[in-house]
């Protein structure tokens, strides 16, 4: 499909654009509101969100742990996402 | 011999000619006839030998038919024979290869009806385990506290930072 040129470029910048504006904003998911001290572990342990703008949303399905996702990037330190592991192994041992 | 009333010379004369019809007759007409007569006769004759010879000719030729006819009959028997065999055998080959292809067939049936089922034995186990973890997150979900989630949390931070 060819795309015209000056659409092509324009498409380029502005997701580029929303790239870089990912990588300003950290969104820390928990399955409760963290606190402060809790904030500031997280930031210890990854010192490079230090700049960027941090937001926590709550989410009670991810059952514990945290979900730290900057712009393309995604840590996952959930009881969820372990439980998929270990569903994932059962798989994988059939 | 004039008293019996016999003429010496129309006897003679009659004697003459009788003598000379005799040697006429026989010169010109009996011996020609009978030379005819005997050549005839000597054509019949060949004729039947002829007659025998074709006779016997015809006897030998019956023979040689009908041996001949039972050669053949001897041959087409032996024919159909050889055929009847080369029959027997293309069957049997063909019966030994539709039951090597049922056999095949069978084999490759029982195969899959095998893989299938371990394919059925794997999903359902899947299945089973995603069930599992299902019932185990939403039970969690369910019994877990906020005080709960903290402590979890911050263990996971804390194993995180070791």
């Amino acid at each position: 499909m060819k795309i015209d040129p000056h659409i092509r470029e324009e498409l380029k910048k502005y997701l580029e654009h929303k790239i870089v504006e990912q990588k300003k904003r950290v969104i820390i998911i928990s399955p409760y509101t963290l606190s402060p001290q809790e904030i500031e572990t997280i930031i210890a342990l990854f010192p490079y969100i230090k700049e960027s703008e941090l937001v926590n949303r709550v989410d009670r399905e991810i059952l514990a742990g945290v979900i730290i996702r900057f712009g393309t990037k995604v840590i996952d330190l959930s009881l969820a996402s372990q439980l998929k592991n270990l569903q994932q192994s059962f798989h994988e041992i059939n | 011999m004039e008293n019996l009333g016999v003429d010496a010379k129309l006897l003679i004369a009659q004697l003459l000619n009788f003598g000379l019809f005799y040697f006429i007759f026989n010169k010109f007409v009996a011996k020609p006839f009978l030379k005819f007569i005997h050549l005839e006769k000597v054509k019949d004759q060949e004729r039947q030998k002829e007659l025998e010879r074709i006779k016997k000719r015809e006897e030998e030729l019956v023979l040689e038919e009908k041996k001949a006819k039972d050669m053949m009959r001897a041959e087409f028997t032996k024919i159909i024979e050889k055929a009847k065999r080369e029959a027997q055998k293309v069957k049997e080959e063909l019966i030994a290869q539709a039951r090597k292809e049922a056999h095949e067939v069978e084999e490759k049936a029982k195969k899959q009806i095998q893989e299938e089922r371990e394919e059925m034995h794997t999903a359902m186990k899947e299945k089973i385990a995603e069930l599992s973890i299902l019932i185990v997150k939403k039970g969690l979900g369910e019994f877990f506290t906020e005080e709960m989630q903290k402590e979890i949390t911050q263990n996971i931070l804390k194993n995180l930072s070791r």
